[in-house]
């Protein structure tokens, strides 16, 4: 496991943390924010409210009451009789006076040019009527002239500067008003970028989270789950999972991982078990047990099937005196030398060989009756005689063996033991017909072995 | 069962409602009734002028019920301290005892203040001009005071209202009078004062720019704070204007 702590790697507590203490921060930036924001659009709308609209209405109502100046002095200039000129020159000292509250120099000034301009004209006017009445000489055409004149300049001027005040007027009022419906669209646009943003994060953290869930959590699971599943079905051994972005996962993968290790281990010792507690330890071929277990099956076999089957027992002659004569070593040799026989017997035609017990051996010919066994138990026979065994001080040791031979369908049986109980008598039937010899019993021949001479 | 307890829940709120609009505000305004074309009592002795509807447009903006009182200028603080009535709405222009004496809403109007007098015999209205003149003005208004301070030389007449001042100028026995400019063109504009004008350049001493407040006595800022949120509304919504052009011909926001 240490070569595979590689990389980055959380545990899912710690992340689960940082995901809250991150939400924790993300509201409080962003309730921190929405106040600051929220603050700066109220001083805003207050500042528009307080400041920018007043300036907006004033400039707009000087507008107003410089166009009423203006027809004020085209009144007067139009009027022509005393008592009218009288009656609006008064309005127009009030009205351009009005402007002197506002702080505004230039238009105070323009506005009490005009009205300068307007008491110029009245005056004019009073002159020509003092002329006309006042002398009793008669108006003299080119003083009236001339006087009417200045009377058309003043008043013309007075109309030039109404015209370029409320021509101020009006565009500083539209450029306070464009200015503020610009403050108010981008603070619009804020409110939309900064709500869409507020929006779109806790949108795209709880996606990651999801996604983090799905790909960190969920999958390692599921591939946790899948090698237990492989383990049960004792595939895959030694496999390794991806190493997980959790800790505990690692954890839970480890013990996973041991599990299958030691699942596999178990497995390769049962079957080691297995081969052992079937096997003889001598001679490797099966043993006593694991043949008896064998012959049940082929039995069963051939009693459905009807077809025969043949036991051999072997036993070799005078062992007791080889052990004793040359010595456990050399009894082996010549038990592993029997089982070498066997074997290639069985390697050239379906058969089982086993070491049945001490000096000892059974083996079990699967569809063969008696006459082929009778063969058989020969070839085995004479293979045994023929061994030449050398000491390691070069004497020779020749073995014979005794066979007994048992079919199935050469008696009546009902249990494999019978059949088995059978060979047995043949084996001693040849031991007691002077060894080295092949044996039978005839079909009716389940005698009293007691008549068998010895 | 369920719908009693909520048709019986919504009869109560009704009710509660209707309550609620019941207790509507009632409110008396003072005004002095002797300051046209701002105030002053009809033939048939109603109060009438533009505070006078300024005052109603407010009284209705604010869903109040309001009655109408005229008490002589002298006497138009002292009884709104004695709790006499609620508001006073008489072109008062705000001097700092005033301010101190009462709470006093946005102004409502501007104005500012001018000499009128025989324009062939007053040219400059310097203190030194005006030296040993008689000059009348209405007494405790911000002009008196304007006078008392600036004028020492002159013979000061103060008048219990305007009305009575420009009296005494038609009638010679004052040389001039210091009034509001637009209190003194319905006075000028009238067929028996045409010998008098304005005179002198227009006063741009901040002293005698005024501007005119609605007050309630000290400690109703409540009622102060309502009456400003009015003047916004009929500000805005045109009320203002209307009241405004029945009365001049030009803006005197």
């Amino acid at each position: 496991m240490t070569a595979q702590k590689k990389g980055f790697q959380i545990s899912m507590a710690a992340a689960g943390r940082l995901l809250i203490g991150f939400v924790l921060f993300y509201a409080i930036v962003a309730a921190g924010f929405s106040i600051v924001f929220l603050r700066k659009i109220e001083s805003d709308a207050r500042y528009t409210q307080e400041q920018q609209l007043p300036l907006v209405l004033s400039q707009n109502r000087n507008a107003i009451k410089v166009e009423r100046l203006a027809s004020l002095a085209r009144s007067i200039y139009l009027a022509k009789d005393r008592e009218l000129e009288r009656q609006l020159q008064l309005q127009t000292h009030v009205l351009a006076q009005s402007f002197t509250l506002d702080e505004n120099n230039e238009l105070a000034k323009g506005v009490m040019d005009v009205g300068a301009s307007v008491k110029r004209i009245v005056a004019i006017r009073e002159q020509v009527r003092r002329m006309d009445y006042g002398t009793g000489i008669g108006p003299d055409p080119a003083v009236r002239a001339e006087l009417e004149e200045q009377a058309l300049e003043t008043y013309q001027s007075a109309m030039r500067v109404t015209d370029k005040l409320s021509q101020s007027m009006i565009s500083d009022a539209a450029v306070l008003a464009y200015g503020m419906s610009g403050d108010i669209q981008r603070t619009a646009r804020m409110i939309q970028i900064a709500w869409i943003i507020i929006l779109i994060l806790p949108v795209a953290t709880a996606v990651g989270a999801i996604y983090v869930v799905a790909r960190h959590i969920i999958t390692p699971i599921n591939s946790a789950i899948e090698g237990l599943q492989s383990i049960d079905r004792h595939e895959g051994r030694n496999f390794k999972l991806r190493r997980p972005l959790f800790r505990e996962l690692s954890t839970i993968y480890e013990a996973i991982e041991a599990y299958g290790r030691v699942s596999s281990d178990l497995l390769r010792t049962n079957s080691i078990l297995q081969a052992l507690s079937e096997e003889d330890g001598l001679t490797t071929l099966a043993n006593r047990r694991s043949f008896e277990k064998r012959l049940g099956e082929e039995f069963a076999k051939a009693a459905q099937d009807g077809t025969d089957l043949a036991i051999l027992m072997v036993d070799l002659d005078h062992f007791k005196s080889i052990n004793d004569h040359y010595g456990h070593q050399m009894g082996d040799t010549c038990l592993k030398m029997t089982a070498n026989v066997l074997r290639s017997v069985c390697a050239e035609r379906e058969c089982h060989a086993a070491r049945y017990g001490g000096e000892e051996f059974s083996v079990v010919f699967p569809g063969c009756n008696l006459q082929e066994a009778i063969a058989e138990a020969e070839k085995i026979r004479l293979s045994l005689s023929s061994l030449i065994i050398k000491t390691s001080y070069d004497e020779v040791i020749r073995i014979t063996a005794s066979v007994g031979v048992a079919t199935l369908k050469s008696g009546k049986f009902e249990t494999s033991s019978q059949l088995l109980e059978n060979a047995d008598k043949a084996l001693y039937l040849a031991k007691h017909s002077g060894r080295n010899i092949v044996k039978s019993l005839p079909s009716s021949g389940r005698t009293d072995l007691k008549s068998i001479p010895a | 069962m369920k719908t009693t307890i909520l048709v019986t829940a919504a009869i109560a709120i009704l009710a509660w409602g209707n309550a609620a609009t019941a207790d509507e505000l009632k409110l008396k305004v003072a005004t002095e009734g002797a300051y046209p074309p701002f105030n002053s009592l009809d033939a048939s002795g109603n109060l009438v002028g533009f505070d006078v509807d300024i005052a109603k447009a407010l009284c209705q903006q604010m869903n109040a019920t309001c009655s109408f009182v005229a008490v002589p200028w002298d006497d138009i603080i002292g009884r709104l301290e004695k709790n006499e009535y609620d508001l006073v709405v008489a072109s008062m222009s705000l001097t700092e005892e005033r301010a101190k004496r009462m709470e006093y809403s946005a102004p409502y109007y501007r104005s500012h203040s001018a000499f009128a007098a025989d324009p062939n015999r007053f040219k400059d209205i310097s203190p030194a001009a005006l030296k040993g003149f008689r000059i009348a003005a209405g007494s405790q208004t911000i002009q008196s005071e304007y006078l008392k301070k600036n004028y020492p030389d002159s013979k000061i007449i103060l008048t219990k209202d305007q009305p009575e001042a420009q009296k005494l100028l038609q009638a010679g026995e004052v040389d001039l009078i210091l009034a509001d400019s637009i209190d003194l063109l319905t006075f000028l504009q009238a067929p028996e004062s045409s010998k008098f004008d304005y005179v002198g350049d227009p006063v741009t001493n901040d002293f005698l720019k005024s501007s005119a407040h609605i007050t309630a006595h000290k400690g109703n800022a409540e009622l102060i704070k309502k009456v400003n949120v009015a003047l916004d509304q009929i500000r805005l919504n045109g009320t203002y204007d209307r009241i405004n052009n029945a009365y001049f011909p030009f803006s005197i926001y």
